[in-house]
């Protein structure tokens, strides 16, 4: 999973890239929260963010407010790292849009434990993401079939909303994605035959 | 006494920080001693000049990365630091900031030692 991580110490910043990377995530590592922003709210943004809290230009929890704010193509998971344990201080780090947060220092086990729940609610987002553009898909085939289709009572023809008379099937097909194969019934074969015999 | 004092770096929590990598652990002392004398310079200069914001941000940073390589009394030093700059408690800041400096220097001693590397 692609993993943004946003710290201005060099030293933090290497070991996160370094536990991470271990893990199987690509990394992309930034100093500021301006750049986190940058990354964030760019073409092929990562799904998860590890953000400090004391950052120039941006903080963490500033980063954490724009994201949610800007409501992003897809929404990442994002994990402020604090030195502040208090509760008014997660507190605050929780309602800027935060998902989580991990104390500093931190040990390794935990921080790669929380990515590992993030990365789950992240394929979560996507499978149902998916599931509801499915649905929506299939809702619009649905509406494109409602109302009142007028239909010739002799040849069986439909009008269109561009007040032309087409095929049954013709008309369906479109509206559907519904395919047809041409058979004969008995009945149709019966009377049909009939007819042939008493012409020929 | 000096000579009883505990050392600067528990080598042992800070191998368990990096997950027991000691290359890794390499790697980050250098960062740290590279970065080591600007970000000094800013913190004493924050503080002489009275910047207390800018002192207690450059504890914090300090802070983190003391933090990461088992440097507890460094980090704690740091931590009071933060705390007194930012509650604008002047005289305890430029004791505590004093205080840091030594045990700062303690550290960059200890990682200056070709020793502590056969011992990570």
């Amino acid at each position: 999973m692609k993993v943004l991580v946003a710290d201005d110490d060099a030293l933090a910043r290497r070991l996160l890239e370094s536990a991470l990377s271990k893990s199987g995530h690509d990394v992309v590592a930034v100093a500021g929260g301006a750049e986190a922003w940058q990354v964030l709210s760019g073409p092929e943004a990562p799904t998860i963010a590890v953000l400090d809290w004391m950052m120039p230009e941006l903080t963490g929890v500033e980063v954490c407010e724009k994201v949610r704010a800007a409501s992003l193509p897809t929404s990442p998971y994002l994990i402020v790292l604090t030195s502040r344990g208090e509760t008014g201080d997660v507190v605050r780090a929780l309602q800027a849009g935060a998902d989580d947060y991990i104390t500093k220092p931190f040990e390794i086990d935990e921080l790669r434990a929380r990515l590992s729940v993030g990365a789950r609610i992240v394929a979560l987002q996507q499978q149902l993401s998916e599931r509801v553009r499915a649905l929506e898909e299939a809702l619009a085939h649905v509406q494109q079939l409602q109302g009142l289709i007028p239909i010739c009572a002799w040849c069986r023809q439909v009008r269109n909303d561009g007040n032309f008379w087409e095929q049954v099937e013709s008309y369906l097909g479109k509206r559907s994605g519904l395919q047809f194969t041409h058979a004969i019934c008995p009945s149709c074969r019966h009377k049909e035959s009939a007819r042939f015999k008493k012409a020929g | 006494m000096k000579g009883m004092e505990d050392p600067p770096i528990q080598l042992a929590l800070a191998l368990r920080r990096v997950d027991g990598d000691s290359d890794l652990l390499v790697e980050l002392v250098r960062i740290f001693q590279d970065d080591l004398p600007e970000r000094m310079h800013r913190l004493r200069g924050a503080h002489e000049r009275g910047d207390l914001p800018e002192t207690a941000r450059s504890a914090h940073s300090l802070r983190g990365s003391l933090g990461i390589l088992g440097a507890e009394q460094g980090r704690i030093l740091a931590e009071e630091l933060e705390a007194f700059s930012a509650a604008g408690r002047v005289d305890e800041a430029a004791s505590t900031c004093q205080a840091f400096e030594r045990e700062v220097a303690r550290v960059n001693a200890f990682f200056s030692s070709p020793e502590w590397k056969s011992r990570a």
